[in-house]
């Protein structure tokens, strides 16, 4: 009888590690999953510079850093289903790279229909005056289906009373997520 | 003629030039954005103004190359490398006139007027979000495929240049002497009688 050589027997016992390692056991995770709805994490009020907003959203990335989306409550209270968002939104949107630190604050307003960006440090001073501005425009444009704001979806389940939504961005860095993103994982 | 003429070749080495400086320029904005606004904000007008400059000198260099026109190329080229010049410098020219236009309805047609350096001042559009994006995808897919011609084109010519013998670069270049008439290759008998 021939031996078998050594390295195709590592070789077999390598594909059969991955093949036990692809293969998922049973179906135990889909069934831990059924009935267990996330739960509703309750709308935050913060003040940010003499007046109040709500932290309607979380977008984390893979680096560990996040931003936190704030609105007007009044606007909030006016967001319709199915229709663009109304005359005088505000909209801030806070950038952390550390969790106890706050960088550039980014605001966004809607002024005779057509959004102004502008923004600030972290310590307030203004860094980008409001207005129609082409850096912002140019990347916003990707979300022309949800009125120019990536984070409508998030926006219109806080209206209607779902709660904060926490989304997981796969992209590191600082380019925008996908609209995928904000569109599916909305706290509905 | 040997080389292009003058005129082609300076705006061959500008454009060159604002190419690179373009990509600086989305590089920058890219990464920051978030920490310094303010440039970002000044690189995309930057952006902007170089873009239309390279739309100007692209009708400039079509319009300079139709009336001056352009050296043979190298002899030595096959038929089927000929054509693909051909069709990438077209392609190149098609896209350095797209790209600024995208890019301009990307933002016109979200009711921005781009200012042209600090000075000439271009019209919005009516708004359209979904003009806007499709603008927005297609200045994406024309950047790439722009970026992708360029790289070929970069290296055809050095490997007509070092592996072929062809002096294809040259022609956009600056002679140091008169340009003389191309090289014939000397055949192997000649050369012998000349080492004795």
């Amino acid at each position: 009888m021939k031996p078998v050589p050594l390295a195709l027997v590592a070789g077999y016992l390598l594909l059969a590690m991955l093949v036990i390692a692809l293969v998922p056991f049973g179906n135990s995770g889909a069934d831990a999953s059924v009935g267990n709805e996330p739960a509703t994490v309750p709308l935050a009020t913060v003040e940010r510079y003499g007046e109040d907003f709500v932290a309607y959203a979380i977008v984390r990335r893979t680096d560990g850093s996040f931003r936190r989306m704030l609105i007007a409550p009044e606007v909030l209270a006016a967001v319709q289903a199915d229709a663009p968002l109304p005359e005088g939104t505000r909209i801030l949107m806070e950038t952390y790279h550390r969790p106890d630190r706050v960088g550039t604050v980014f605001h966004k307003l809607k002024a005779g229909g057509r959004w102004q960006y502008g923004s600030l440090s972290g310590t307030g001073r203004i860094d980008l005056a409001t207005g129609p501005k082409a850096s912002c425009l140019s990347c916003h444009a990707r979300a022309a289906e949800t009125d120019l704001t990536f984070t409508l979806p998030a926006i219109r389940a806080a209206a209607a009373g779902h709660g904060l939504s926490d989304f997981e961005c796969g992209r590191g860095g600082r380019s925008p997520c996908a609209l995928d993103v904000y569109r599916d994982g909305a706290a509905w | 003629m040997t080389v292009y003429p003058v005129a082609i070749r300076l705006i061959h080495w500008l454009t060159a030039i604002l190419i690179l400086a373009q990509i600086a320029f989305a590089l920058v904005n890219a990464v920051a954005y978030e920490q310094y606004p303010s440039l970002a904000e000044a690189v995309v007008q930057a952006h902007i103004s170089f873009g239309a400059l390279i739309l100007v000198l692209t009708l400039a260099r079509i319009a300079a190359r139709a009336r001056q026109g352009a050296p043979a190329l190298p002899g030595s080229m096959s038929r089927a490398a000929r054509r693909a010049v051909q069709l990438v410098h077209a392609a190149l020219y098609a896209l350095l006139i797209a790209l600024p236009f995208s890019g301009y309805a990307k933002l016109a047609f979200l009711d921005f007027a781009p200012v042209l350096f600090g000075v000439v001042s271009l019209p919005a559009l009516p708004f359209n979000s979904d003009m806007a994006n499709a603008a927005r995808l297609f200045h994406q897919g024309a950047g790439t495929l722009l970026g992708t011609l360029l790289i070929a084109h970069i290296m055809a010519a050095l490997l007509h240049q070092r592996l072929f013998g062809s002096a294809v670069i040259g022609r956009m270049g600056w002679p140091t002497r008169p340009p003389t008439a191309p090289q014939m290759p000397i055949p192997r008998t000649e050369k012998r009688q000349s080492g004795r």
